[in-house]
Parts: structure tokens; sequence; C-alpha cells
């Protein structure tokens, strides 16, 4: 498993909490959080990550916008990032792939999902 | 003035009557319609504060819940390291080949192992604060927006004067309007992974 430093993004503490546990217990212990878009980018700004998670529906700076800023950044546009949203319409899942995201999981996701969905994009990066 | 000019004034003048005694009546319906719109304005954000507080206490509930999952979670991980030991320990000590004590280990082992999984599921499980936030979300923005249009309503009709339409204090909120608890959702995964399959097709 490789040793990776994953930056969770979600407006929801009690879903960053879920999925800061999901990855421990995937082997995946490096892991810090952000609450939205906008904090997600401060904090891409002054630390170095490997893997990004984001929801969707968030304050301030929501998931799609946050996706497309991070894919426009020089620095910061070969990130892997996994979209962990609500959102299962055909046509949002559509934009998320066209604004650039790796992988998508619909929530409610399993523990097994999760751990899939980074070897997948880690795989294929 | 001529027959048939006293003949439209009459005419203009019945109608005019009848157009003041239909303006009239109409008056009264906003009268009487004013009070009921007014006491559902004022609802609005009373209900509004306790959905906010449903989503407040499920999520303290939620955390509650993770801090006893996560407690869990780490003395099972503990009890499964220290098995490990222990029967390194004893196999070093030349107890090993003991069926007895190996069933033994190997129970302790597997009842660790499901209740760590257990607790993995709690916490899929618990998923459902976020989702059922964001439907909440939804139905106080909703009626936001219904208090917003009573409110027009009622200055249009002239029952408030120093209404502001656009209440400053409301929070900005975002949320998924078809967010969904589905019970199968392995199922549910495997369509959108599908899909994406399908829209990465050369």
């Amino acid at each position: 498993m490789p040793d990776l430093k994953i930056l969770a993004v979600d407006d929801s503490p009690t879903m960053r909490r879920i999925i800061v546990n999901t990855l421990k217990r995937a082997g995946y212990e490096d892991v810090a959080e952000a609450s939205d878009g906008k904090d997600a980018l401060a904090k891409l700004k002054t630390d170095k990550f490997d893997f990004i998670i984001t929801d969707w529906n968030m304050p301030e700076m929501d998931g799609l916008t946050f996706v497309t800023a991070v894919r426009s950044d020089p620095d910061l546009k070969g990130l892997p990032i996994l979209m962990v949203t609500t959102r299962s319409v055909k046509e949002d899942i559509m934009q998320a792939i066209k604004a650039g995201v790796n992988n998508y999981i619909v929530k409610p996701f399993t523990p097994e999902t999760i751990a899939e969905k980074i070897t997948q994009v880690i795989a294929s990066a | 003035m001529s027959i048939k000019n006293t003949e439209i004034t009459g005419q203009i003048r019945k109608e005019l009557e009848e157009l003041t005694a239909s303006i009239g009546k109409m008056m009264d319906v906003f009268r009487q319609i004013r009070q009921p719109i007014q006491e559902s304005s004022d609802k609005v954000p009373t209900t509004t504060k306790q959905l906010e507080r449903v989503t407040q206490q499920t999520e303290q509930a939620t955390q509650k819940m993770l801090d006893i999952v996560e407690s869990i979670t780490n003395r099972e991980s503990d009890i499964i390291k220290a098995v490990g030991q222990l029967k390194k320990t004893i196999q070093e000590g030349g107890v090993a080949n003991n069926s007895g004590i190996e069933k033994l280990f190997s129970d302790i082992q597997a009842n660790a192992d499901a209740n760590l999984n257990d607790t993995m599921v709690i916490m899929e499980a618990l998923q459902f604060q976020d989702i059922t936030s964001q439907q909440i979300e939804h139905a106080v923005s909703q009626l936001e927006d219904i208090d917003t249009k009573l409110k027009a309503l009622l200055v249009t009709t002239g029952a408030k004067k120093d209404v502001s339409l656009a209440d400053p204090v409301r929070k900005s909120r975002a949320f998924d309007p078809n967010a969904n608890y589905a019970v199968d959702h392995t199922t549910h995964q495997q369509d959108v992974d599908e899909l994406i399959s399908n829209i990465r097709k050369p």
C-alpha cells in the first residue's frame, strides 16, 4: 500500500470523521481535513498532499469549483481527486468527470468502496 | 344633453359603482387574508430554527456515537495485537501445538475481527446524519423561500411597510436536494461505476 498523505474535504464534521476512520482502517494513517473548497485550497498551498477526497455540496466553495481550481493550478493540477458525494444524477457525474475528478463515489459508501477507488486511482495515475 | 348621452353616463356610473363595490369586496378579502399570511410568515423562522435544532442534535448524538465506536475500534486493535504477542510468547515457551490454546486464540482473534468489522458497519450507517441533514437543509431553504414570498405579499397588500424582503441573517446553505440514504448502496455505486466506465470509453 502506498504511503499517501490525503486531504479529506467535507463540510460535515461527521462525514470527515467517518472518512478519516475509514481511511485509517484501510491503512492510510496520514489524513488532514478541510471544511470546504476554500479551506482546502489554503491547506494545499501550505502543505504537500498526494491525494484529495472531496465532497460536492459545501458552503463558501463547492467541490466542483474546488476541483476546477486545483486542475487550473500548475502546482496542483496533477493531484488525484476522488469525489464522495450524495449527488447521483447522471448529469452531475458527467459534470464532475469533465471538471477533472479521477473517480466518483456516491454516499453512503462502504469502507471497501473507498479503499478500492483509492487503489484504482493511484494505479491509473 | 341628448338622450343617448344620458344613457351612456348612466351606464358608466352603474359600472363604476359595481367596480367600487368589487374593489371594496377585494379589500375585505385582503383584510381577511392579511392575518393568516402574517401568522404563517411569523411561523417560518420558528419552524426553521426547530429543523436546524434537529440537525444540530443528531450531529451531536452522531459525534458521541463516533467517540464510542472509535474507542471500541482502538481497544479491539489492541486486543488483536496482544493476542498475536501472547501467541508468539507461548509458542516460544514451548507450549506450541496445543490444540486447546490454538482454538482459544483463534476464537479471540475471530471475535475481535468481527467486532472491528461491526464498528465499520456502524460508521457506515452513521453517514445517515450528513444525508438527512442535507434533506433538512433543503426543507429549510424551501421554507425561507416561502417566507420571502409571504413577506412580499404583505408588502403588496399594504399590511407591512417596513419588511425587508432579503433576510440578512440567513446562513448560506449547501445541500443536494436529491440526497438520499439508499439502503442498497452497493448496487447504486455499481451504476455509477458503469456510467463512468461508459463515459471514458474511447
